[in-house]
């Protein structure tokens, strides 16, 4: 179960849309650029890694559904004597297998790519605003940003991670950065940051499941834990049917607000 | 002779002891508006200020202004309390920084509690004083932007930029940390 909650966990935090979802199109002039090229190239690089990962567990995923399928069709469940049931099962301890590796393979350049990132982003915000804006400058910045989203994004909601990367590639990339952009940098950095450290959990985690996998193999049996993990690592990759009920665990975002408050009274503002 | 004269001299000493006191006026010379109509509340608030001496109770008005105008909201009562506190200013009771910020932080999103003169990155290692201090800041909103002005959509302004602002400013503290 712990692997489950650290895999829903590290889907969670990298939920691009959350970030998205603060993000206000503004008509305003750009102020702040937080996204130089740099950082958008680094962004390029975790769309293609986490593309890459989905690509890679999908067709495990899809082997291991349709092995299931069958195992429960079959009537497999308690079937301890019948050798087409345990050769359905040692099929399915194989392909979890399969899967941890797969995914173990895979985390590392994910990694590498959110570390990127990271440190790109911690450079931009340090730069341009940790270093040259104070508090009441990023209010202002923050202010700017007042029009409404055009694609309006549910914070939270699970789906598949290169395309949140991919959405806020678009965002960083495109000409009509606001104030709010400031909001949304901020958001990611942290996100990144914190998915960092659960991608560390979560390799860990595998190993240990991986032994237990090998285990299960030797003694022929088929535990809770596989199919949690398979239902998790579904939600990674962008099957909204695996649960997502840890989903209040993932970090706040404020959603951009839609109303235009006007400030007639700039002269008598402190 | 001697003891007359100790008593004359005690009561002209009680005498201009007396006539200190009187610089303080009776309380109930300054008084506050007990009315629930709001434009007659300032005009007794005004009236009241308009002697000098009741100047010390210029934040009891003010509240008293508030609590008349929370039961009976509108957009209108920016103007008025605007209007109120430019009065006050013009006439010296409060400096033009108190009037603005008094204003700034009663009927705008706008934070004045923020630091206005320490980079982000500073700001960054203390959100959470920042952020009690916008929390404060935000009861003072509530009152004015909710209850009198009856706002809705600048006052969940407030409370939006008050999350944005911690958020970009915790982001500033671990970036400039990671940088540093």
């Amino acid at each position: 179960m712990k692997l489950k909650y650290l895999i829903l966990a590290t889907t969670l935090s990298l939920t691009a849309s959350n970030i998205v979802n603060a993000q206000g199109q503004s008509q305003t002039a750009p102020t702040i650029n937080l996204f130089p090229s740099t950082v958008i190239q680094d962004l390029k690089n975790s769309v293609r890694a986490t593309n890459d990962m989905e690509k890679g567990m999908e067709p495990i995923i899809k082997q291991m559904d349709e092995t299931m399928v069958l195992f429960k069709s079959a009537n497999c469940d308690g079937e301890a004597g019948d050798s087409g049931c345990s050769q359905l099962k040692k099929q399915m301890q194989q392909q979890y297998l399969d899967l941890l590796t797969q995914m173990e393979g895979v985390l590392p350049s994910v990694e590498k790519s959110i570390k990127a990132t990271n440190k790109s982003l911690a450079k931009s915000i340090t730069t341009k605003i940790g270093k040259s804006k104070t508090p009441v400058q990023i209010q202002r910045e923050i202010l700017a940003g007042k029009k409404p989203l055009e694609e309006k994004l549910v914070a939270g909601k699970p789906g598949k991670l290169s395309t949140k990367f991919r959405k806020l590639l678009a965002i960083a990339s495109s000409k009509g950065q606001s104030g709010s952009t400031v909001v949304t940098a901020a958001s990611f950095f942290l996100e990144t940051k914190q998915s960092l450290s659960l991608i560390e959990q979560t390799r860990a985690a595998i190993a240990q499941a991986k032994t237990q996998a090998a285990l299960d193999l030797s003694l022929g049996t088929l535990s809770d834990e596989m199919i949690n993990t398979v239902s998790s690592v579904k939600s990674i990759l962008g099957d909204e049917s695996g649960e997502v009920g840890i989903a209040s665990d993932a970090p706040l975002i404020p959603s951009a607000l839609e109303s235009d408050t006007s400030f007639d009274e700039s002269e008598d503002i402190y | 002779m001697m003891k007359e004269l100790n008593i004359l001299i005690m009561a002209a000493l009680l005498g201009l002891a007396l006539s200190g006191c009187k610089s303080t006026p009776p309380k109930e010379v300054c008084e506050t508006p007990n009315t629930k109509k709001l434009e007659s509340a300032f005009s007794t608030s005004k009236n009241t200020l308009s002697n000098r001496q009741c100047w010390n109770t210029f934040e009891m008005q003010f509240d008293e202004l508030l609590n008349i105008a929370e039961g009976a909201p509108g957009k209108e009562n920016k103007k008025k309390f605007r209007d109120f506190l430019r009065w006050s200013e013009q006439k010296g009771i409060v400096s033009q920084l108190q009037y603005k910020k008094m204003y700034t932080e009663y009927f705008t999103p706008l934070y004045v509690s923020l630091p206005r003169n320490e980079s982000s990155c500073r700001a960054g290692q203390n959100v959470t004083q920042i952020t009690r201090n916008m929390d404060n800041e935000l009861v003072n909103k509530k009152r004015g932007l909710l209850n009198a002005l009856g706002d809705t959509q600048a006052y969940s302004k407030a409370v939006t930029d008050r999350q944005n602002i911690a958020l970009v400013l915790l982001a500033a503290g671990e970036a400039c940390n990671v940088m540093n």
